[in-house]
């Protein structure tokens, strides 16, 4: 019983997060046709962003960075676009593509 | 000599400690304030995961007692509490220095201290700071009754450690499980010490 108990603890303890975050999900898209990293970082550059380091998630770009109003920010952005389609600073979201087509 | 050395102060002071020598050494090693990822931001949010699981792990040995009272495993843990608590705060310390040095300068930290995933953290820190500078002997001494009233600070705290970590968004399952755990066995125990009072 006490053995039992504590693997279960330690079995629960050792599960880390920070995985699929299903934050957000672009469309479904043809992997060849993704921009590269140094594409990416290249645009937001040059449009005023700072761009400390990015990931896929949901088909998307997830780029970590500072952005013009130097909010420290994730961004997810299309990947085959590169347009910007979320963006939230420290869990809050700053800025969603579907409210600013409304 | 197994039995010295496992209850020995210093073991456990080197166990709570080694995180932490891993941490410097990932610091010192991935070259901080180069290109990409630095590793102030590459560590910040482990150490903020460790701090949470010391603080689970801290709260979650009175109610075990309860769960298991003849475990000569939870008695060894509960004399040693403070030790786990002490390390929870270290490594919350770490955090926040950690974040600090990644914002760069107070204007940036202001800049987001009215965000709710920030304002809880450091709600969690400040709440946890009394704790810590009287977590020594000679306080517990002094205090007297009192520090075990103080010690009631670890609650309000560690629901502003779950709502910081639910709202970075940086991993809620996770935050749900540690917490979720911690939750039930605090049932367990209520249920327990509720118990005689009906019959």
């Amino acid at each position: 019983m006490t053995r039992s108990m504590i693997a279960l603890i330690l079995l629960s303890l050792s599960t880390t997060g920070a995985h699929a975050t299903g934050r957000f999900h672009c469309e479904a898209t043809d992997r060849a046709a993704w921009l590269g990293e140094t594409q990416v970082t290249e645009r937001l550059t040059a449009a005023g962003w700072q761009v400390s380091h990015m990931k896929e998630d949901g088909g998307c770009w997830e780029v970590y960075g500072t952005d013009p109003q130097n909010r420290r920010v994730e961004a997810y952005l299309h990947p085959v676009s590169g347009e910007v389609q979320l963006v939230s600073q420290r869990g809050t979201v700053v800025f969603d593509i579907r409210d600013a087509n409304e | 000599m197994w039995r010295a050395l496992r209850d020995h102060p210093h073991t456990l002071w080197g166990l709570l400690t080694l995180p932490g020598v891993v941490f410097l050494i990932l610091w010192l090693a991935s070259g901080h304030g180069g290109a990409g990822r630095s590793a102030t931001a590459l560590l910040l949010h482990p150490t903020g995961e460790l701090s949470a699981r010391l603080m689970v792990v801290t709260m979650a040995i009175s109610p075990m007692r309860h769960v298991l009272p003849g475990s000569d495993f939870w008695r060894w843990m509960r004399r040693r509490r403070r030790y786990f608590g002490v390390a929870a705060f270290g490594y919350a310390l770490l955090h926040t220095a950690l974040y600090l040095a990644d914002m760069g300068s107070p204007g940036a930290v202001m800049s987001e201290v009215a965000l709710s995933a920030i304002w809880t953290g450091w709600l969690a820190f400040l709440l946890l700071v009394p704790l810590a500078l009287t977590s020594n002997d000679a306080m517990l001494f002094r205090l007297g009754r009192y520090w075990r009233l103080l010690q009631r600070l670890t609650y309000p705290a560690a629901l502003a450690v779950l709502a910081h970590w639910l709202l970075i968004h940086d991993g809620a399952a996770a935050a749900l499980v540690h917490f979720g755990l911690l939750a039930a066995l605090q049932v367990l125990r209520l249920r327990n010490t509720l118990k005689p009072m009906e019959t």
